[in-house]
């Protein structure tokens, strides 16, 4: 069916390594961007595909427990249909363009977009710089970061705390 | 993915609740010094999940680096460039800088979780030889 799809529209072939890293199987340390142009007497049309990563906080878990349990609570999982045990940092989406100058013909696609993005493209349709539509995604694929990192880091500062205090390194100092 | 298998956070919960005192932990008693070398598989599968959280980071950055070289190719090649599109490509630029900018900053908190993580592990990987 994809094959289909991004035959039908000349998608560069590319595109395909991206759409691969997701599945059951997914290559979580594969990521880039690819870009090519095309040119007719001048330039007539652009390519560009690129998938991203991101955190997402995961749903459904209580945030009242204990407190390691708490700090798991929070780690973060990209889709919510994966099992408990997938890595939190997931593929989120892939992306790609295709932006044609004569006319101003636009083709996206887009591999697991959320319902927030895709509402605020639509806003974005008639913009006067058509690579402006990537900077809603990166900017949405950093929301949570921080939160992302400081959660971790909570999680370490209190797992070592618990577990090898400086009054147990004091003990043997002396 | 394996549906079993659970996310780091819960594994050093669970370890932690199986062995509240020993894990990763140091135990001064009449038996003398404790220090199990599990407590630093831990530490390293933690090192190792936060690495792959600085790995997205520089995915993302390495596509924010691309797509301002594409933005830049694209205003070379610009056949007409009147004032609103001399601003359209700066804005895109500058947004596009801003962004690498705060990942940066992201990258360096990591890097600095990442070398206290390594400090520990070091001197429980101490402890233990000792």
């Amino acid at each position: 069916m994809i094959r289909r799809l991004l035959t039908a529209y000349q998608v560069m072939p590319t595109f395909l390594d991206f759409v691969h890293a997701f599945g059951t199987n997914p290559d979580r340390t594969f990521g880039g961007c690819k870009y090519k142009l095309h040119f007719s007497g001048g330039l007539s049309s652009y390519e560009v595909c690129y998938n991203f990563k991101s955190a997402v906080r995961r749903q459904g878990i209580p945030p009242h427990n204990w407190s390691i349990r708490q700090t798991v609570s929070i780690l973060y999982c990209a889709r919510k249909n994966l099992t408990a045990g997938s890595n939190p940092i997931q593929f989120y989406k892939a992306v790609y363009q295709k932006f044609t100058y004569d006319g101003s013909k636009n083709i996206w696609i887009l591999v697991q977009p959320e319902t927030r993005i895709r509402k605020r493209m639509s806003g974005l349709i008639k913009c006067s710089n058509p690579l402006k539509h990537h900077i809603l995604f990166m900017s949405a694929a950093a929301v949570n970061w921080r939160a992302y990192f400081n959660d971790l880091e909570t999680l370490f500062l209190d797992m070592v705390s618990r577990n090898l205090s400086f009054r147990g390194i004091a003990d043997i100092c002396n | 993915m394996n549906a079993v298998e659970k996310p780091v956070g819960a594994k050093l919960e669970d370890d932690l609740s199986q062995h509240p005192r020993r894990i990763g932990g140091v135990m001064v008693g009449t038996e003398g010094l404790i220090v199990e070398f599990r407590s630093v598989q831990i530490l390293q599968k933690f090192e190792v999940h936060v690495r792959l959280f600085k790995t997205a980071l520089e995915i993302n950055e390495d596509i924010i680096t691309s797509l301002k070289a594409l933005n830049s190719d694209l205003r070379e090649l610009a056949t007409v460039q009147d004032q609103d599109g001399k601003i359209a490509w700066r804005s895109v630029n500058a947004s596009l800088e801003q962004q690498q900018a705060d990942i940066l900053c992201h990258k360096r908190n990591v890097d600095c979780l990442i070398s206290q993580i390594q400090g520990r592990s070091q001197l429980v990987r101490h402890l233990f030889i000792i």
